[in-house]
Order: structure tokens, then sequence, then C-alpha cells
């Protein structure tokens, strides 16, 4: 077929998106029940009526903002917590038994509890925090121990001092790790922040409009919050690795020169 | 201050590398190790460095001295420029710049200060690892097959300059080398170390005796080493 024989991803990509969006179009049509599953074309015109209200500004700013402390605090502690289990295991046993527990529990058990603990439009941030920290400080560990051994011991030969080993080394053998475990916390963050808006209902959220949605049996506005989210992850996303890119442009110069 | 290793003990394992290993060298010479792979010459280098520790017998001379080592891999940082990997190791004293620039110029790497490890020859990351040592201004150096990888010439040149390096301030040298040339090249004192567990085979102050002779003794007792 002659579909397969186009080179361009970014056609392809933009072909298939359309089919899935066909096939949504379809079912929507054969259902025909807006409640049940609404038309692309019903989510597009919820989305421009909502985006006509101040509020909806307001509710994705707040939401945006939520996400970005919640992984932003995760990055801080994860990465400092990292490094030090990575590097001594007594701090890595200490903080073992809490990360995994926090990796298995369902997170809709730290929301009910937060309700317990907190005022409600701090959870969505505690939340996101507790979902994306493992994240980062499991990966963090594992560059560490990953650092070549045999830099490692140039160093000691050298006398180089720890905070130099720290920063010339590790930091950059540790780079990689923290990059993608980012990009992996983005879209969990982005989740975890929703859900527990859904639950904890702050006065300003997207996640309070999704539950007005079901309440409502407005599912198109479920659709098109839904929509903001995914859009919102995707830039974020963007946004980040670009800024960490120009960031760290030591590292890049040295990956593209070795490309 | 010479490094005395008396009656040093290693195991890995099962692997008995040394029991009972005597070797002394002298300050302010060269001293090479010959003797077949695997006999424990790395393994001798980093317990002198600390790097290893070892099961018994002791060792003088090298504590709280600067040991530079050149080791058989470059042990780079990819990461930094050739500058920047010279620079490492003399970050937190002074006079950096000058110290950085002599040592790049007496490995003949001038016009190179910003390339990184990936993008230079084997040879020229070794001269990078051999400016790194020099730079450091060590009261003892470990070389590790420093100029394996080298072409002919360019090792007849780096080990010149080498020798130049070396005579402005003498430190005390251990070499490991499979090369004879090398040794027979610089070395005051030879030191050809036997199978398992090692033990000097033979030792010899090579600036007594002429090349041709040195070589062949050299060679004879290589093959016995085996």
């Amino acid at each position: 077929m002659r579909i397969f024989t186009i080179k361009n991803s970014k056609v392809q990509t933009l072909i298939f998106t359309l089919f899935w969006l066909l096939i949504w179009e379809l079912a929507a049509k054969i259902i025909n029940e807006p409640v049940i599953l609404p038309s692309v074309g019903q989510a597009i015109a919820a989305l421009i009526e909502m985006a006509k209200h101040a509020t909806f500004y307001k509710d994705v700013v707040i939401s945006l903002l939520r996400v970005f402390a919640g992984v932003g605090l995760s990055i801080i502690i994860g990465i400092v917590l990292g490094i030090l289990s990575g590097l001594y295991a007594p701090v890595y046993r200490f903080f073992n038994p809490v990360m995994s527990v926090i990796k298995s529990t369902p997170v809709v058990s730290f929301i009910i509890l937060a309700l317990v603990w907190m005022k409600t439009s701090s959870i969505p941030v505690f939340v996101c925090f507790l979902m994306c920290v493992p994240i980062i400080w499991t990966n963090v560990m594992q560059g560490i121990k990953d650092t070549d051994k045999k830099i490692l011991q140039m160093c000691s030969v050298y006398k180089i001092s720890h905070f130099r080993v720290i920063k010339d080394v590790y930091l950059p053998s540790v780079s990689g790790y923290i990059f993608s475990s980012i990009a992996a916390s983005i879209g969990i963050g982005w989740k975890s922040t929703v859900a527990a808006e859904v639950i904890a209902r702050p006065e300003i959220s997207i996640g309070g409009g999704m539950y007005d949605a079901k309440i409502y049996l407005q599912t198109e506005n479920l659709f098109a919050l839904t929509l903001v989210v995914i859009i919102l992850s995707f830039v974020f996303e963007y946004v980040i690795k670009n800024l960490i890119s120009n960031f760290s442009k030591g590292r890049k110069a040295y990956a593209d020169k070795s490309n | 201050m010479p490094i005395k290793v008396t009656d040093l003990k290693k195991t890995f394992s099962d692997n008995i590398i040394f029991d009972g290993l005597n070797i002394e060298f002298q300050d302010s010479r060269i001293s090479c190790i010959l003797g077949p792979s695997g006999v424990g010459k790395s393994t001798l280098f980093n317990i002198i460095s600390k790097i290893e520790s070892y099961d018994g017998g002791t060792i003088e001379g090298a504590d709280k001295k600067r040991i530079a080592y050149v080791f058989q891999e470059d042990r780079l940082l990819e990461w930094k420029t050739v500058y920047e990997n010279i620079a490492f190791v003399i970050a937190d004293e002074k006079d950096v710049k000058h110290r950085v620039d002599e040592a790049i110029k007496s490995v003949k790497l001038t016009g190179y200060e910003k390339y990184y490890p990936k993008e230079l020859s084997g040879g020229m990351r070794r001269r990078v690892a051999l400016a790194r040592a020099f730079v450091y201004n060590p009261d003892i150096m470990i070389l590790d097959e420093p100029f394996k990888g080298l072409d002919i010439a360019l090792k007849e040149d780096v080990m010149n300059d080498f020798y130049e390096q070396w005579k402005k301030n003498k430190f005390l040298v251990i070499m490991a080398t499979h090369d004879i040339d090398e040794a027979v090249l610089l070395a005051y004192d030879i030191f050809i170390l036997s199978k398992k567990p090692a033990v000097v085979k033979f030792e010899i102050d090579a600036k007594t005796m002429s090349k041709d002779t040195l070589e062949s003794i050299i060679r004879e007792h290589l093959e016995e080493a085996q």
C-alpha cells in the first residue's frame, strides 16, 4: 500500500492520528449518544465554549503550576536523595522501604489520606510529588551505581575532592538518567495531579471541571478537558526537554560531536 | 625515598597473585617491570596507589606521596575537553593555566585543547593521559604500559618527551611494559616477574651495561619467566 511507502515520519504520524480520530468519530456516530461518547466535533465545540470563560484559563494555569511544583520538588529531592543513596548504602537502606511502599501504593490512597491531613489546594502538589519522587530517586541512584569505577579509581589516585567528584564525575554520568526520569515523571505528574484534583476538588482546577462534567453528565466537557491535559503534558515535556538540553550545553556538545 | 614492598600477599578468591613478594623501587630512577601477562603488574600498581587492598606484608615509601598513575586504559572524562581533562587533577591548585599549557605542549597536543576525547585517536588519548600525569607534579609516577597503542614514530617521540620531562624533576617512576625496547631505552632498574604467585625473577641495573647486552639478557630471562 502506498501509505506504507511514505518516508516522512511526520506525515505518517499525522495520517495515523487522523485515522484514530476518524475511528472515534465513527464510533460516536454509531453510538449516537453524546453522554456515552461525544463526537470529535462536540468535544472541540465544548473546548471552544469553555475557552470563552476566564475561569478556564485560571483552572489551567493553577493546575499547571501544581504540576510544576510537584514535579519540581520531586526533581530536587529525588536528585539529592538519589545521589546520597547511590553513594552511601545506609542512606539507601533508610529510604528504600519508604520508596518501595510509595511505589506500590495506589494513588487514591494518598489522595484520601491527604484529604485528612492538609487543605485541598495542596493535595494535588503533594500527591504529584509522591508519585514522581520514587522515579527520580531510583533512576539517579542507578546512575550513581553505574558510574565508571575506573574513572572513580583515577579520581582517588589523584586525590580529587569529594565535591569535584560529585560535580565533575557523578553528575555528568547521572545526567542521562536524570533527563529520562524527568521526562517519565511529567506524564505521571499530570495524571496524579488531575486525579487528586478530581477527588479533592480544590476551588480552582482542571480536575474540578472534570468532576462537574461527571455530575452534570457533560461527557463532551470531560473529553475537552482531557484533551487540554494531554496537550499541556506534551507541551510541558517538550519545554522541559529543551530547557534541560540547553542547560547542559557542554554535555550536548560532547554528544553531538560523538555522533 | 624508595618504595619498599616486603613480603606482599594478595589473593583474589582462589587466585594467589602474590605470596611474599619483595621488591624495592629506588627514588629518582625509572624502574621497569617486565613479565608475562597476568603476572600481577597492574595489581601491584593498584596496591601501591591504594586502589586495591592487600592481604599481608608491608609497603613503605608511598604514604602521603603525590602519585600520578597512567592506567592501561586512558580513563579520560569523555564529557570534558583535553584541557579540562588535564586541568581536572590540579583544579584546586595554583597556576593551573600555565601548567596545563606546558603539559599539553610536552605531549605535542597544542591546538587540541578544546577537543573531546571521542574526537582523538588512540595515541592522542594516551598522550592526554600522560599530560595529566605530568601536570600533577608527582613524587611517584606509575605507568602501566603507557606507550601501548602508539605507532613507532610517535612512540619514540612521546618516549623522548617523557624522558625530557622526567629529567627536570627526576621523580620515582615505576613502569610496566611488554616492550623490551622501552625498557632498554628508559629503565635504570629492570625487574622481571615470573608467574604465579609472582616473584622477582631477575633484577638488573640497566645503566651499567651496553644496550645490546642488556637486551639479550632481558630476552633470555623473559623466556624463562614465561
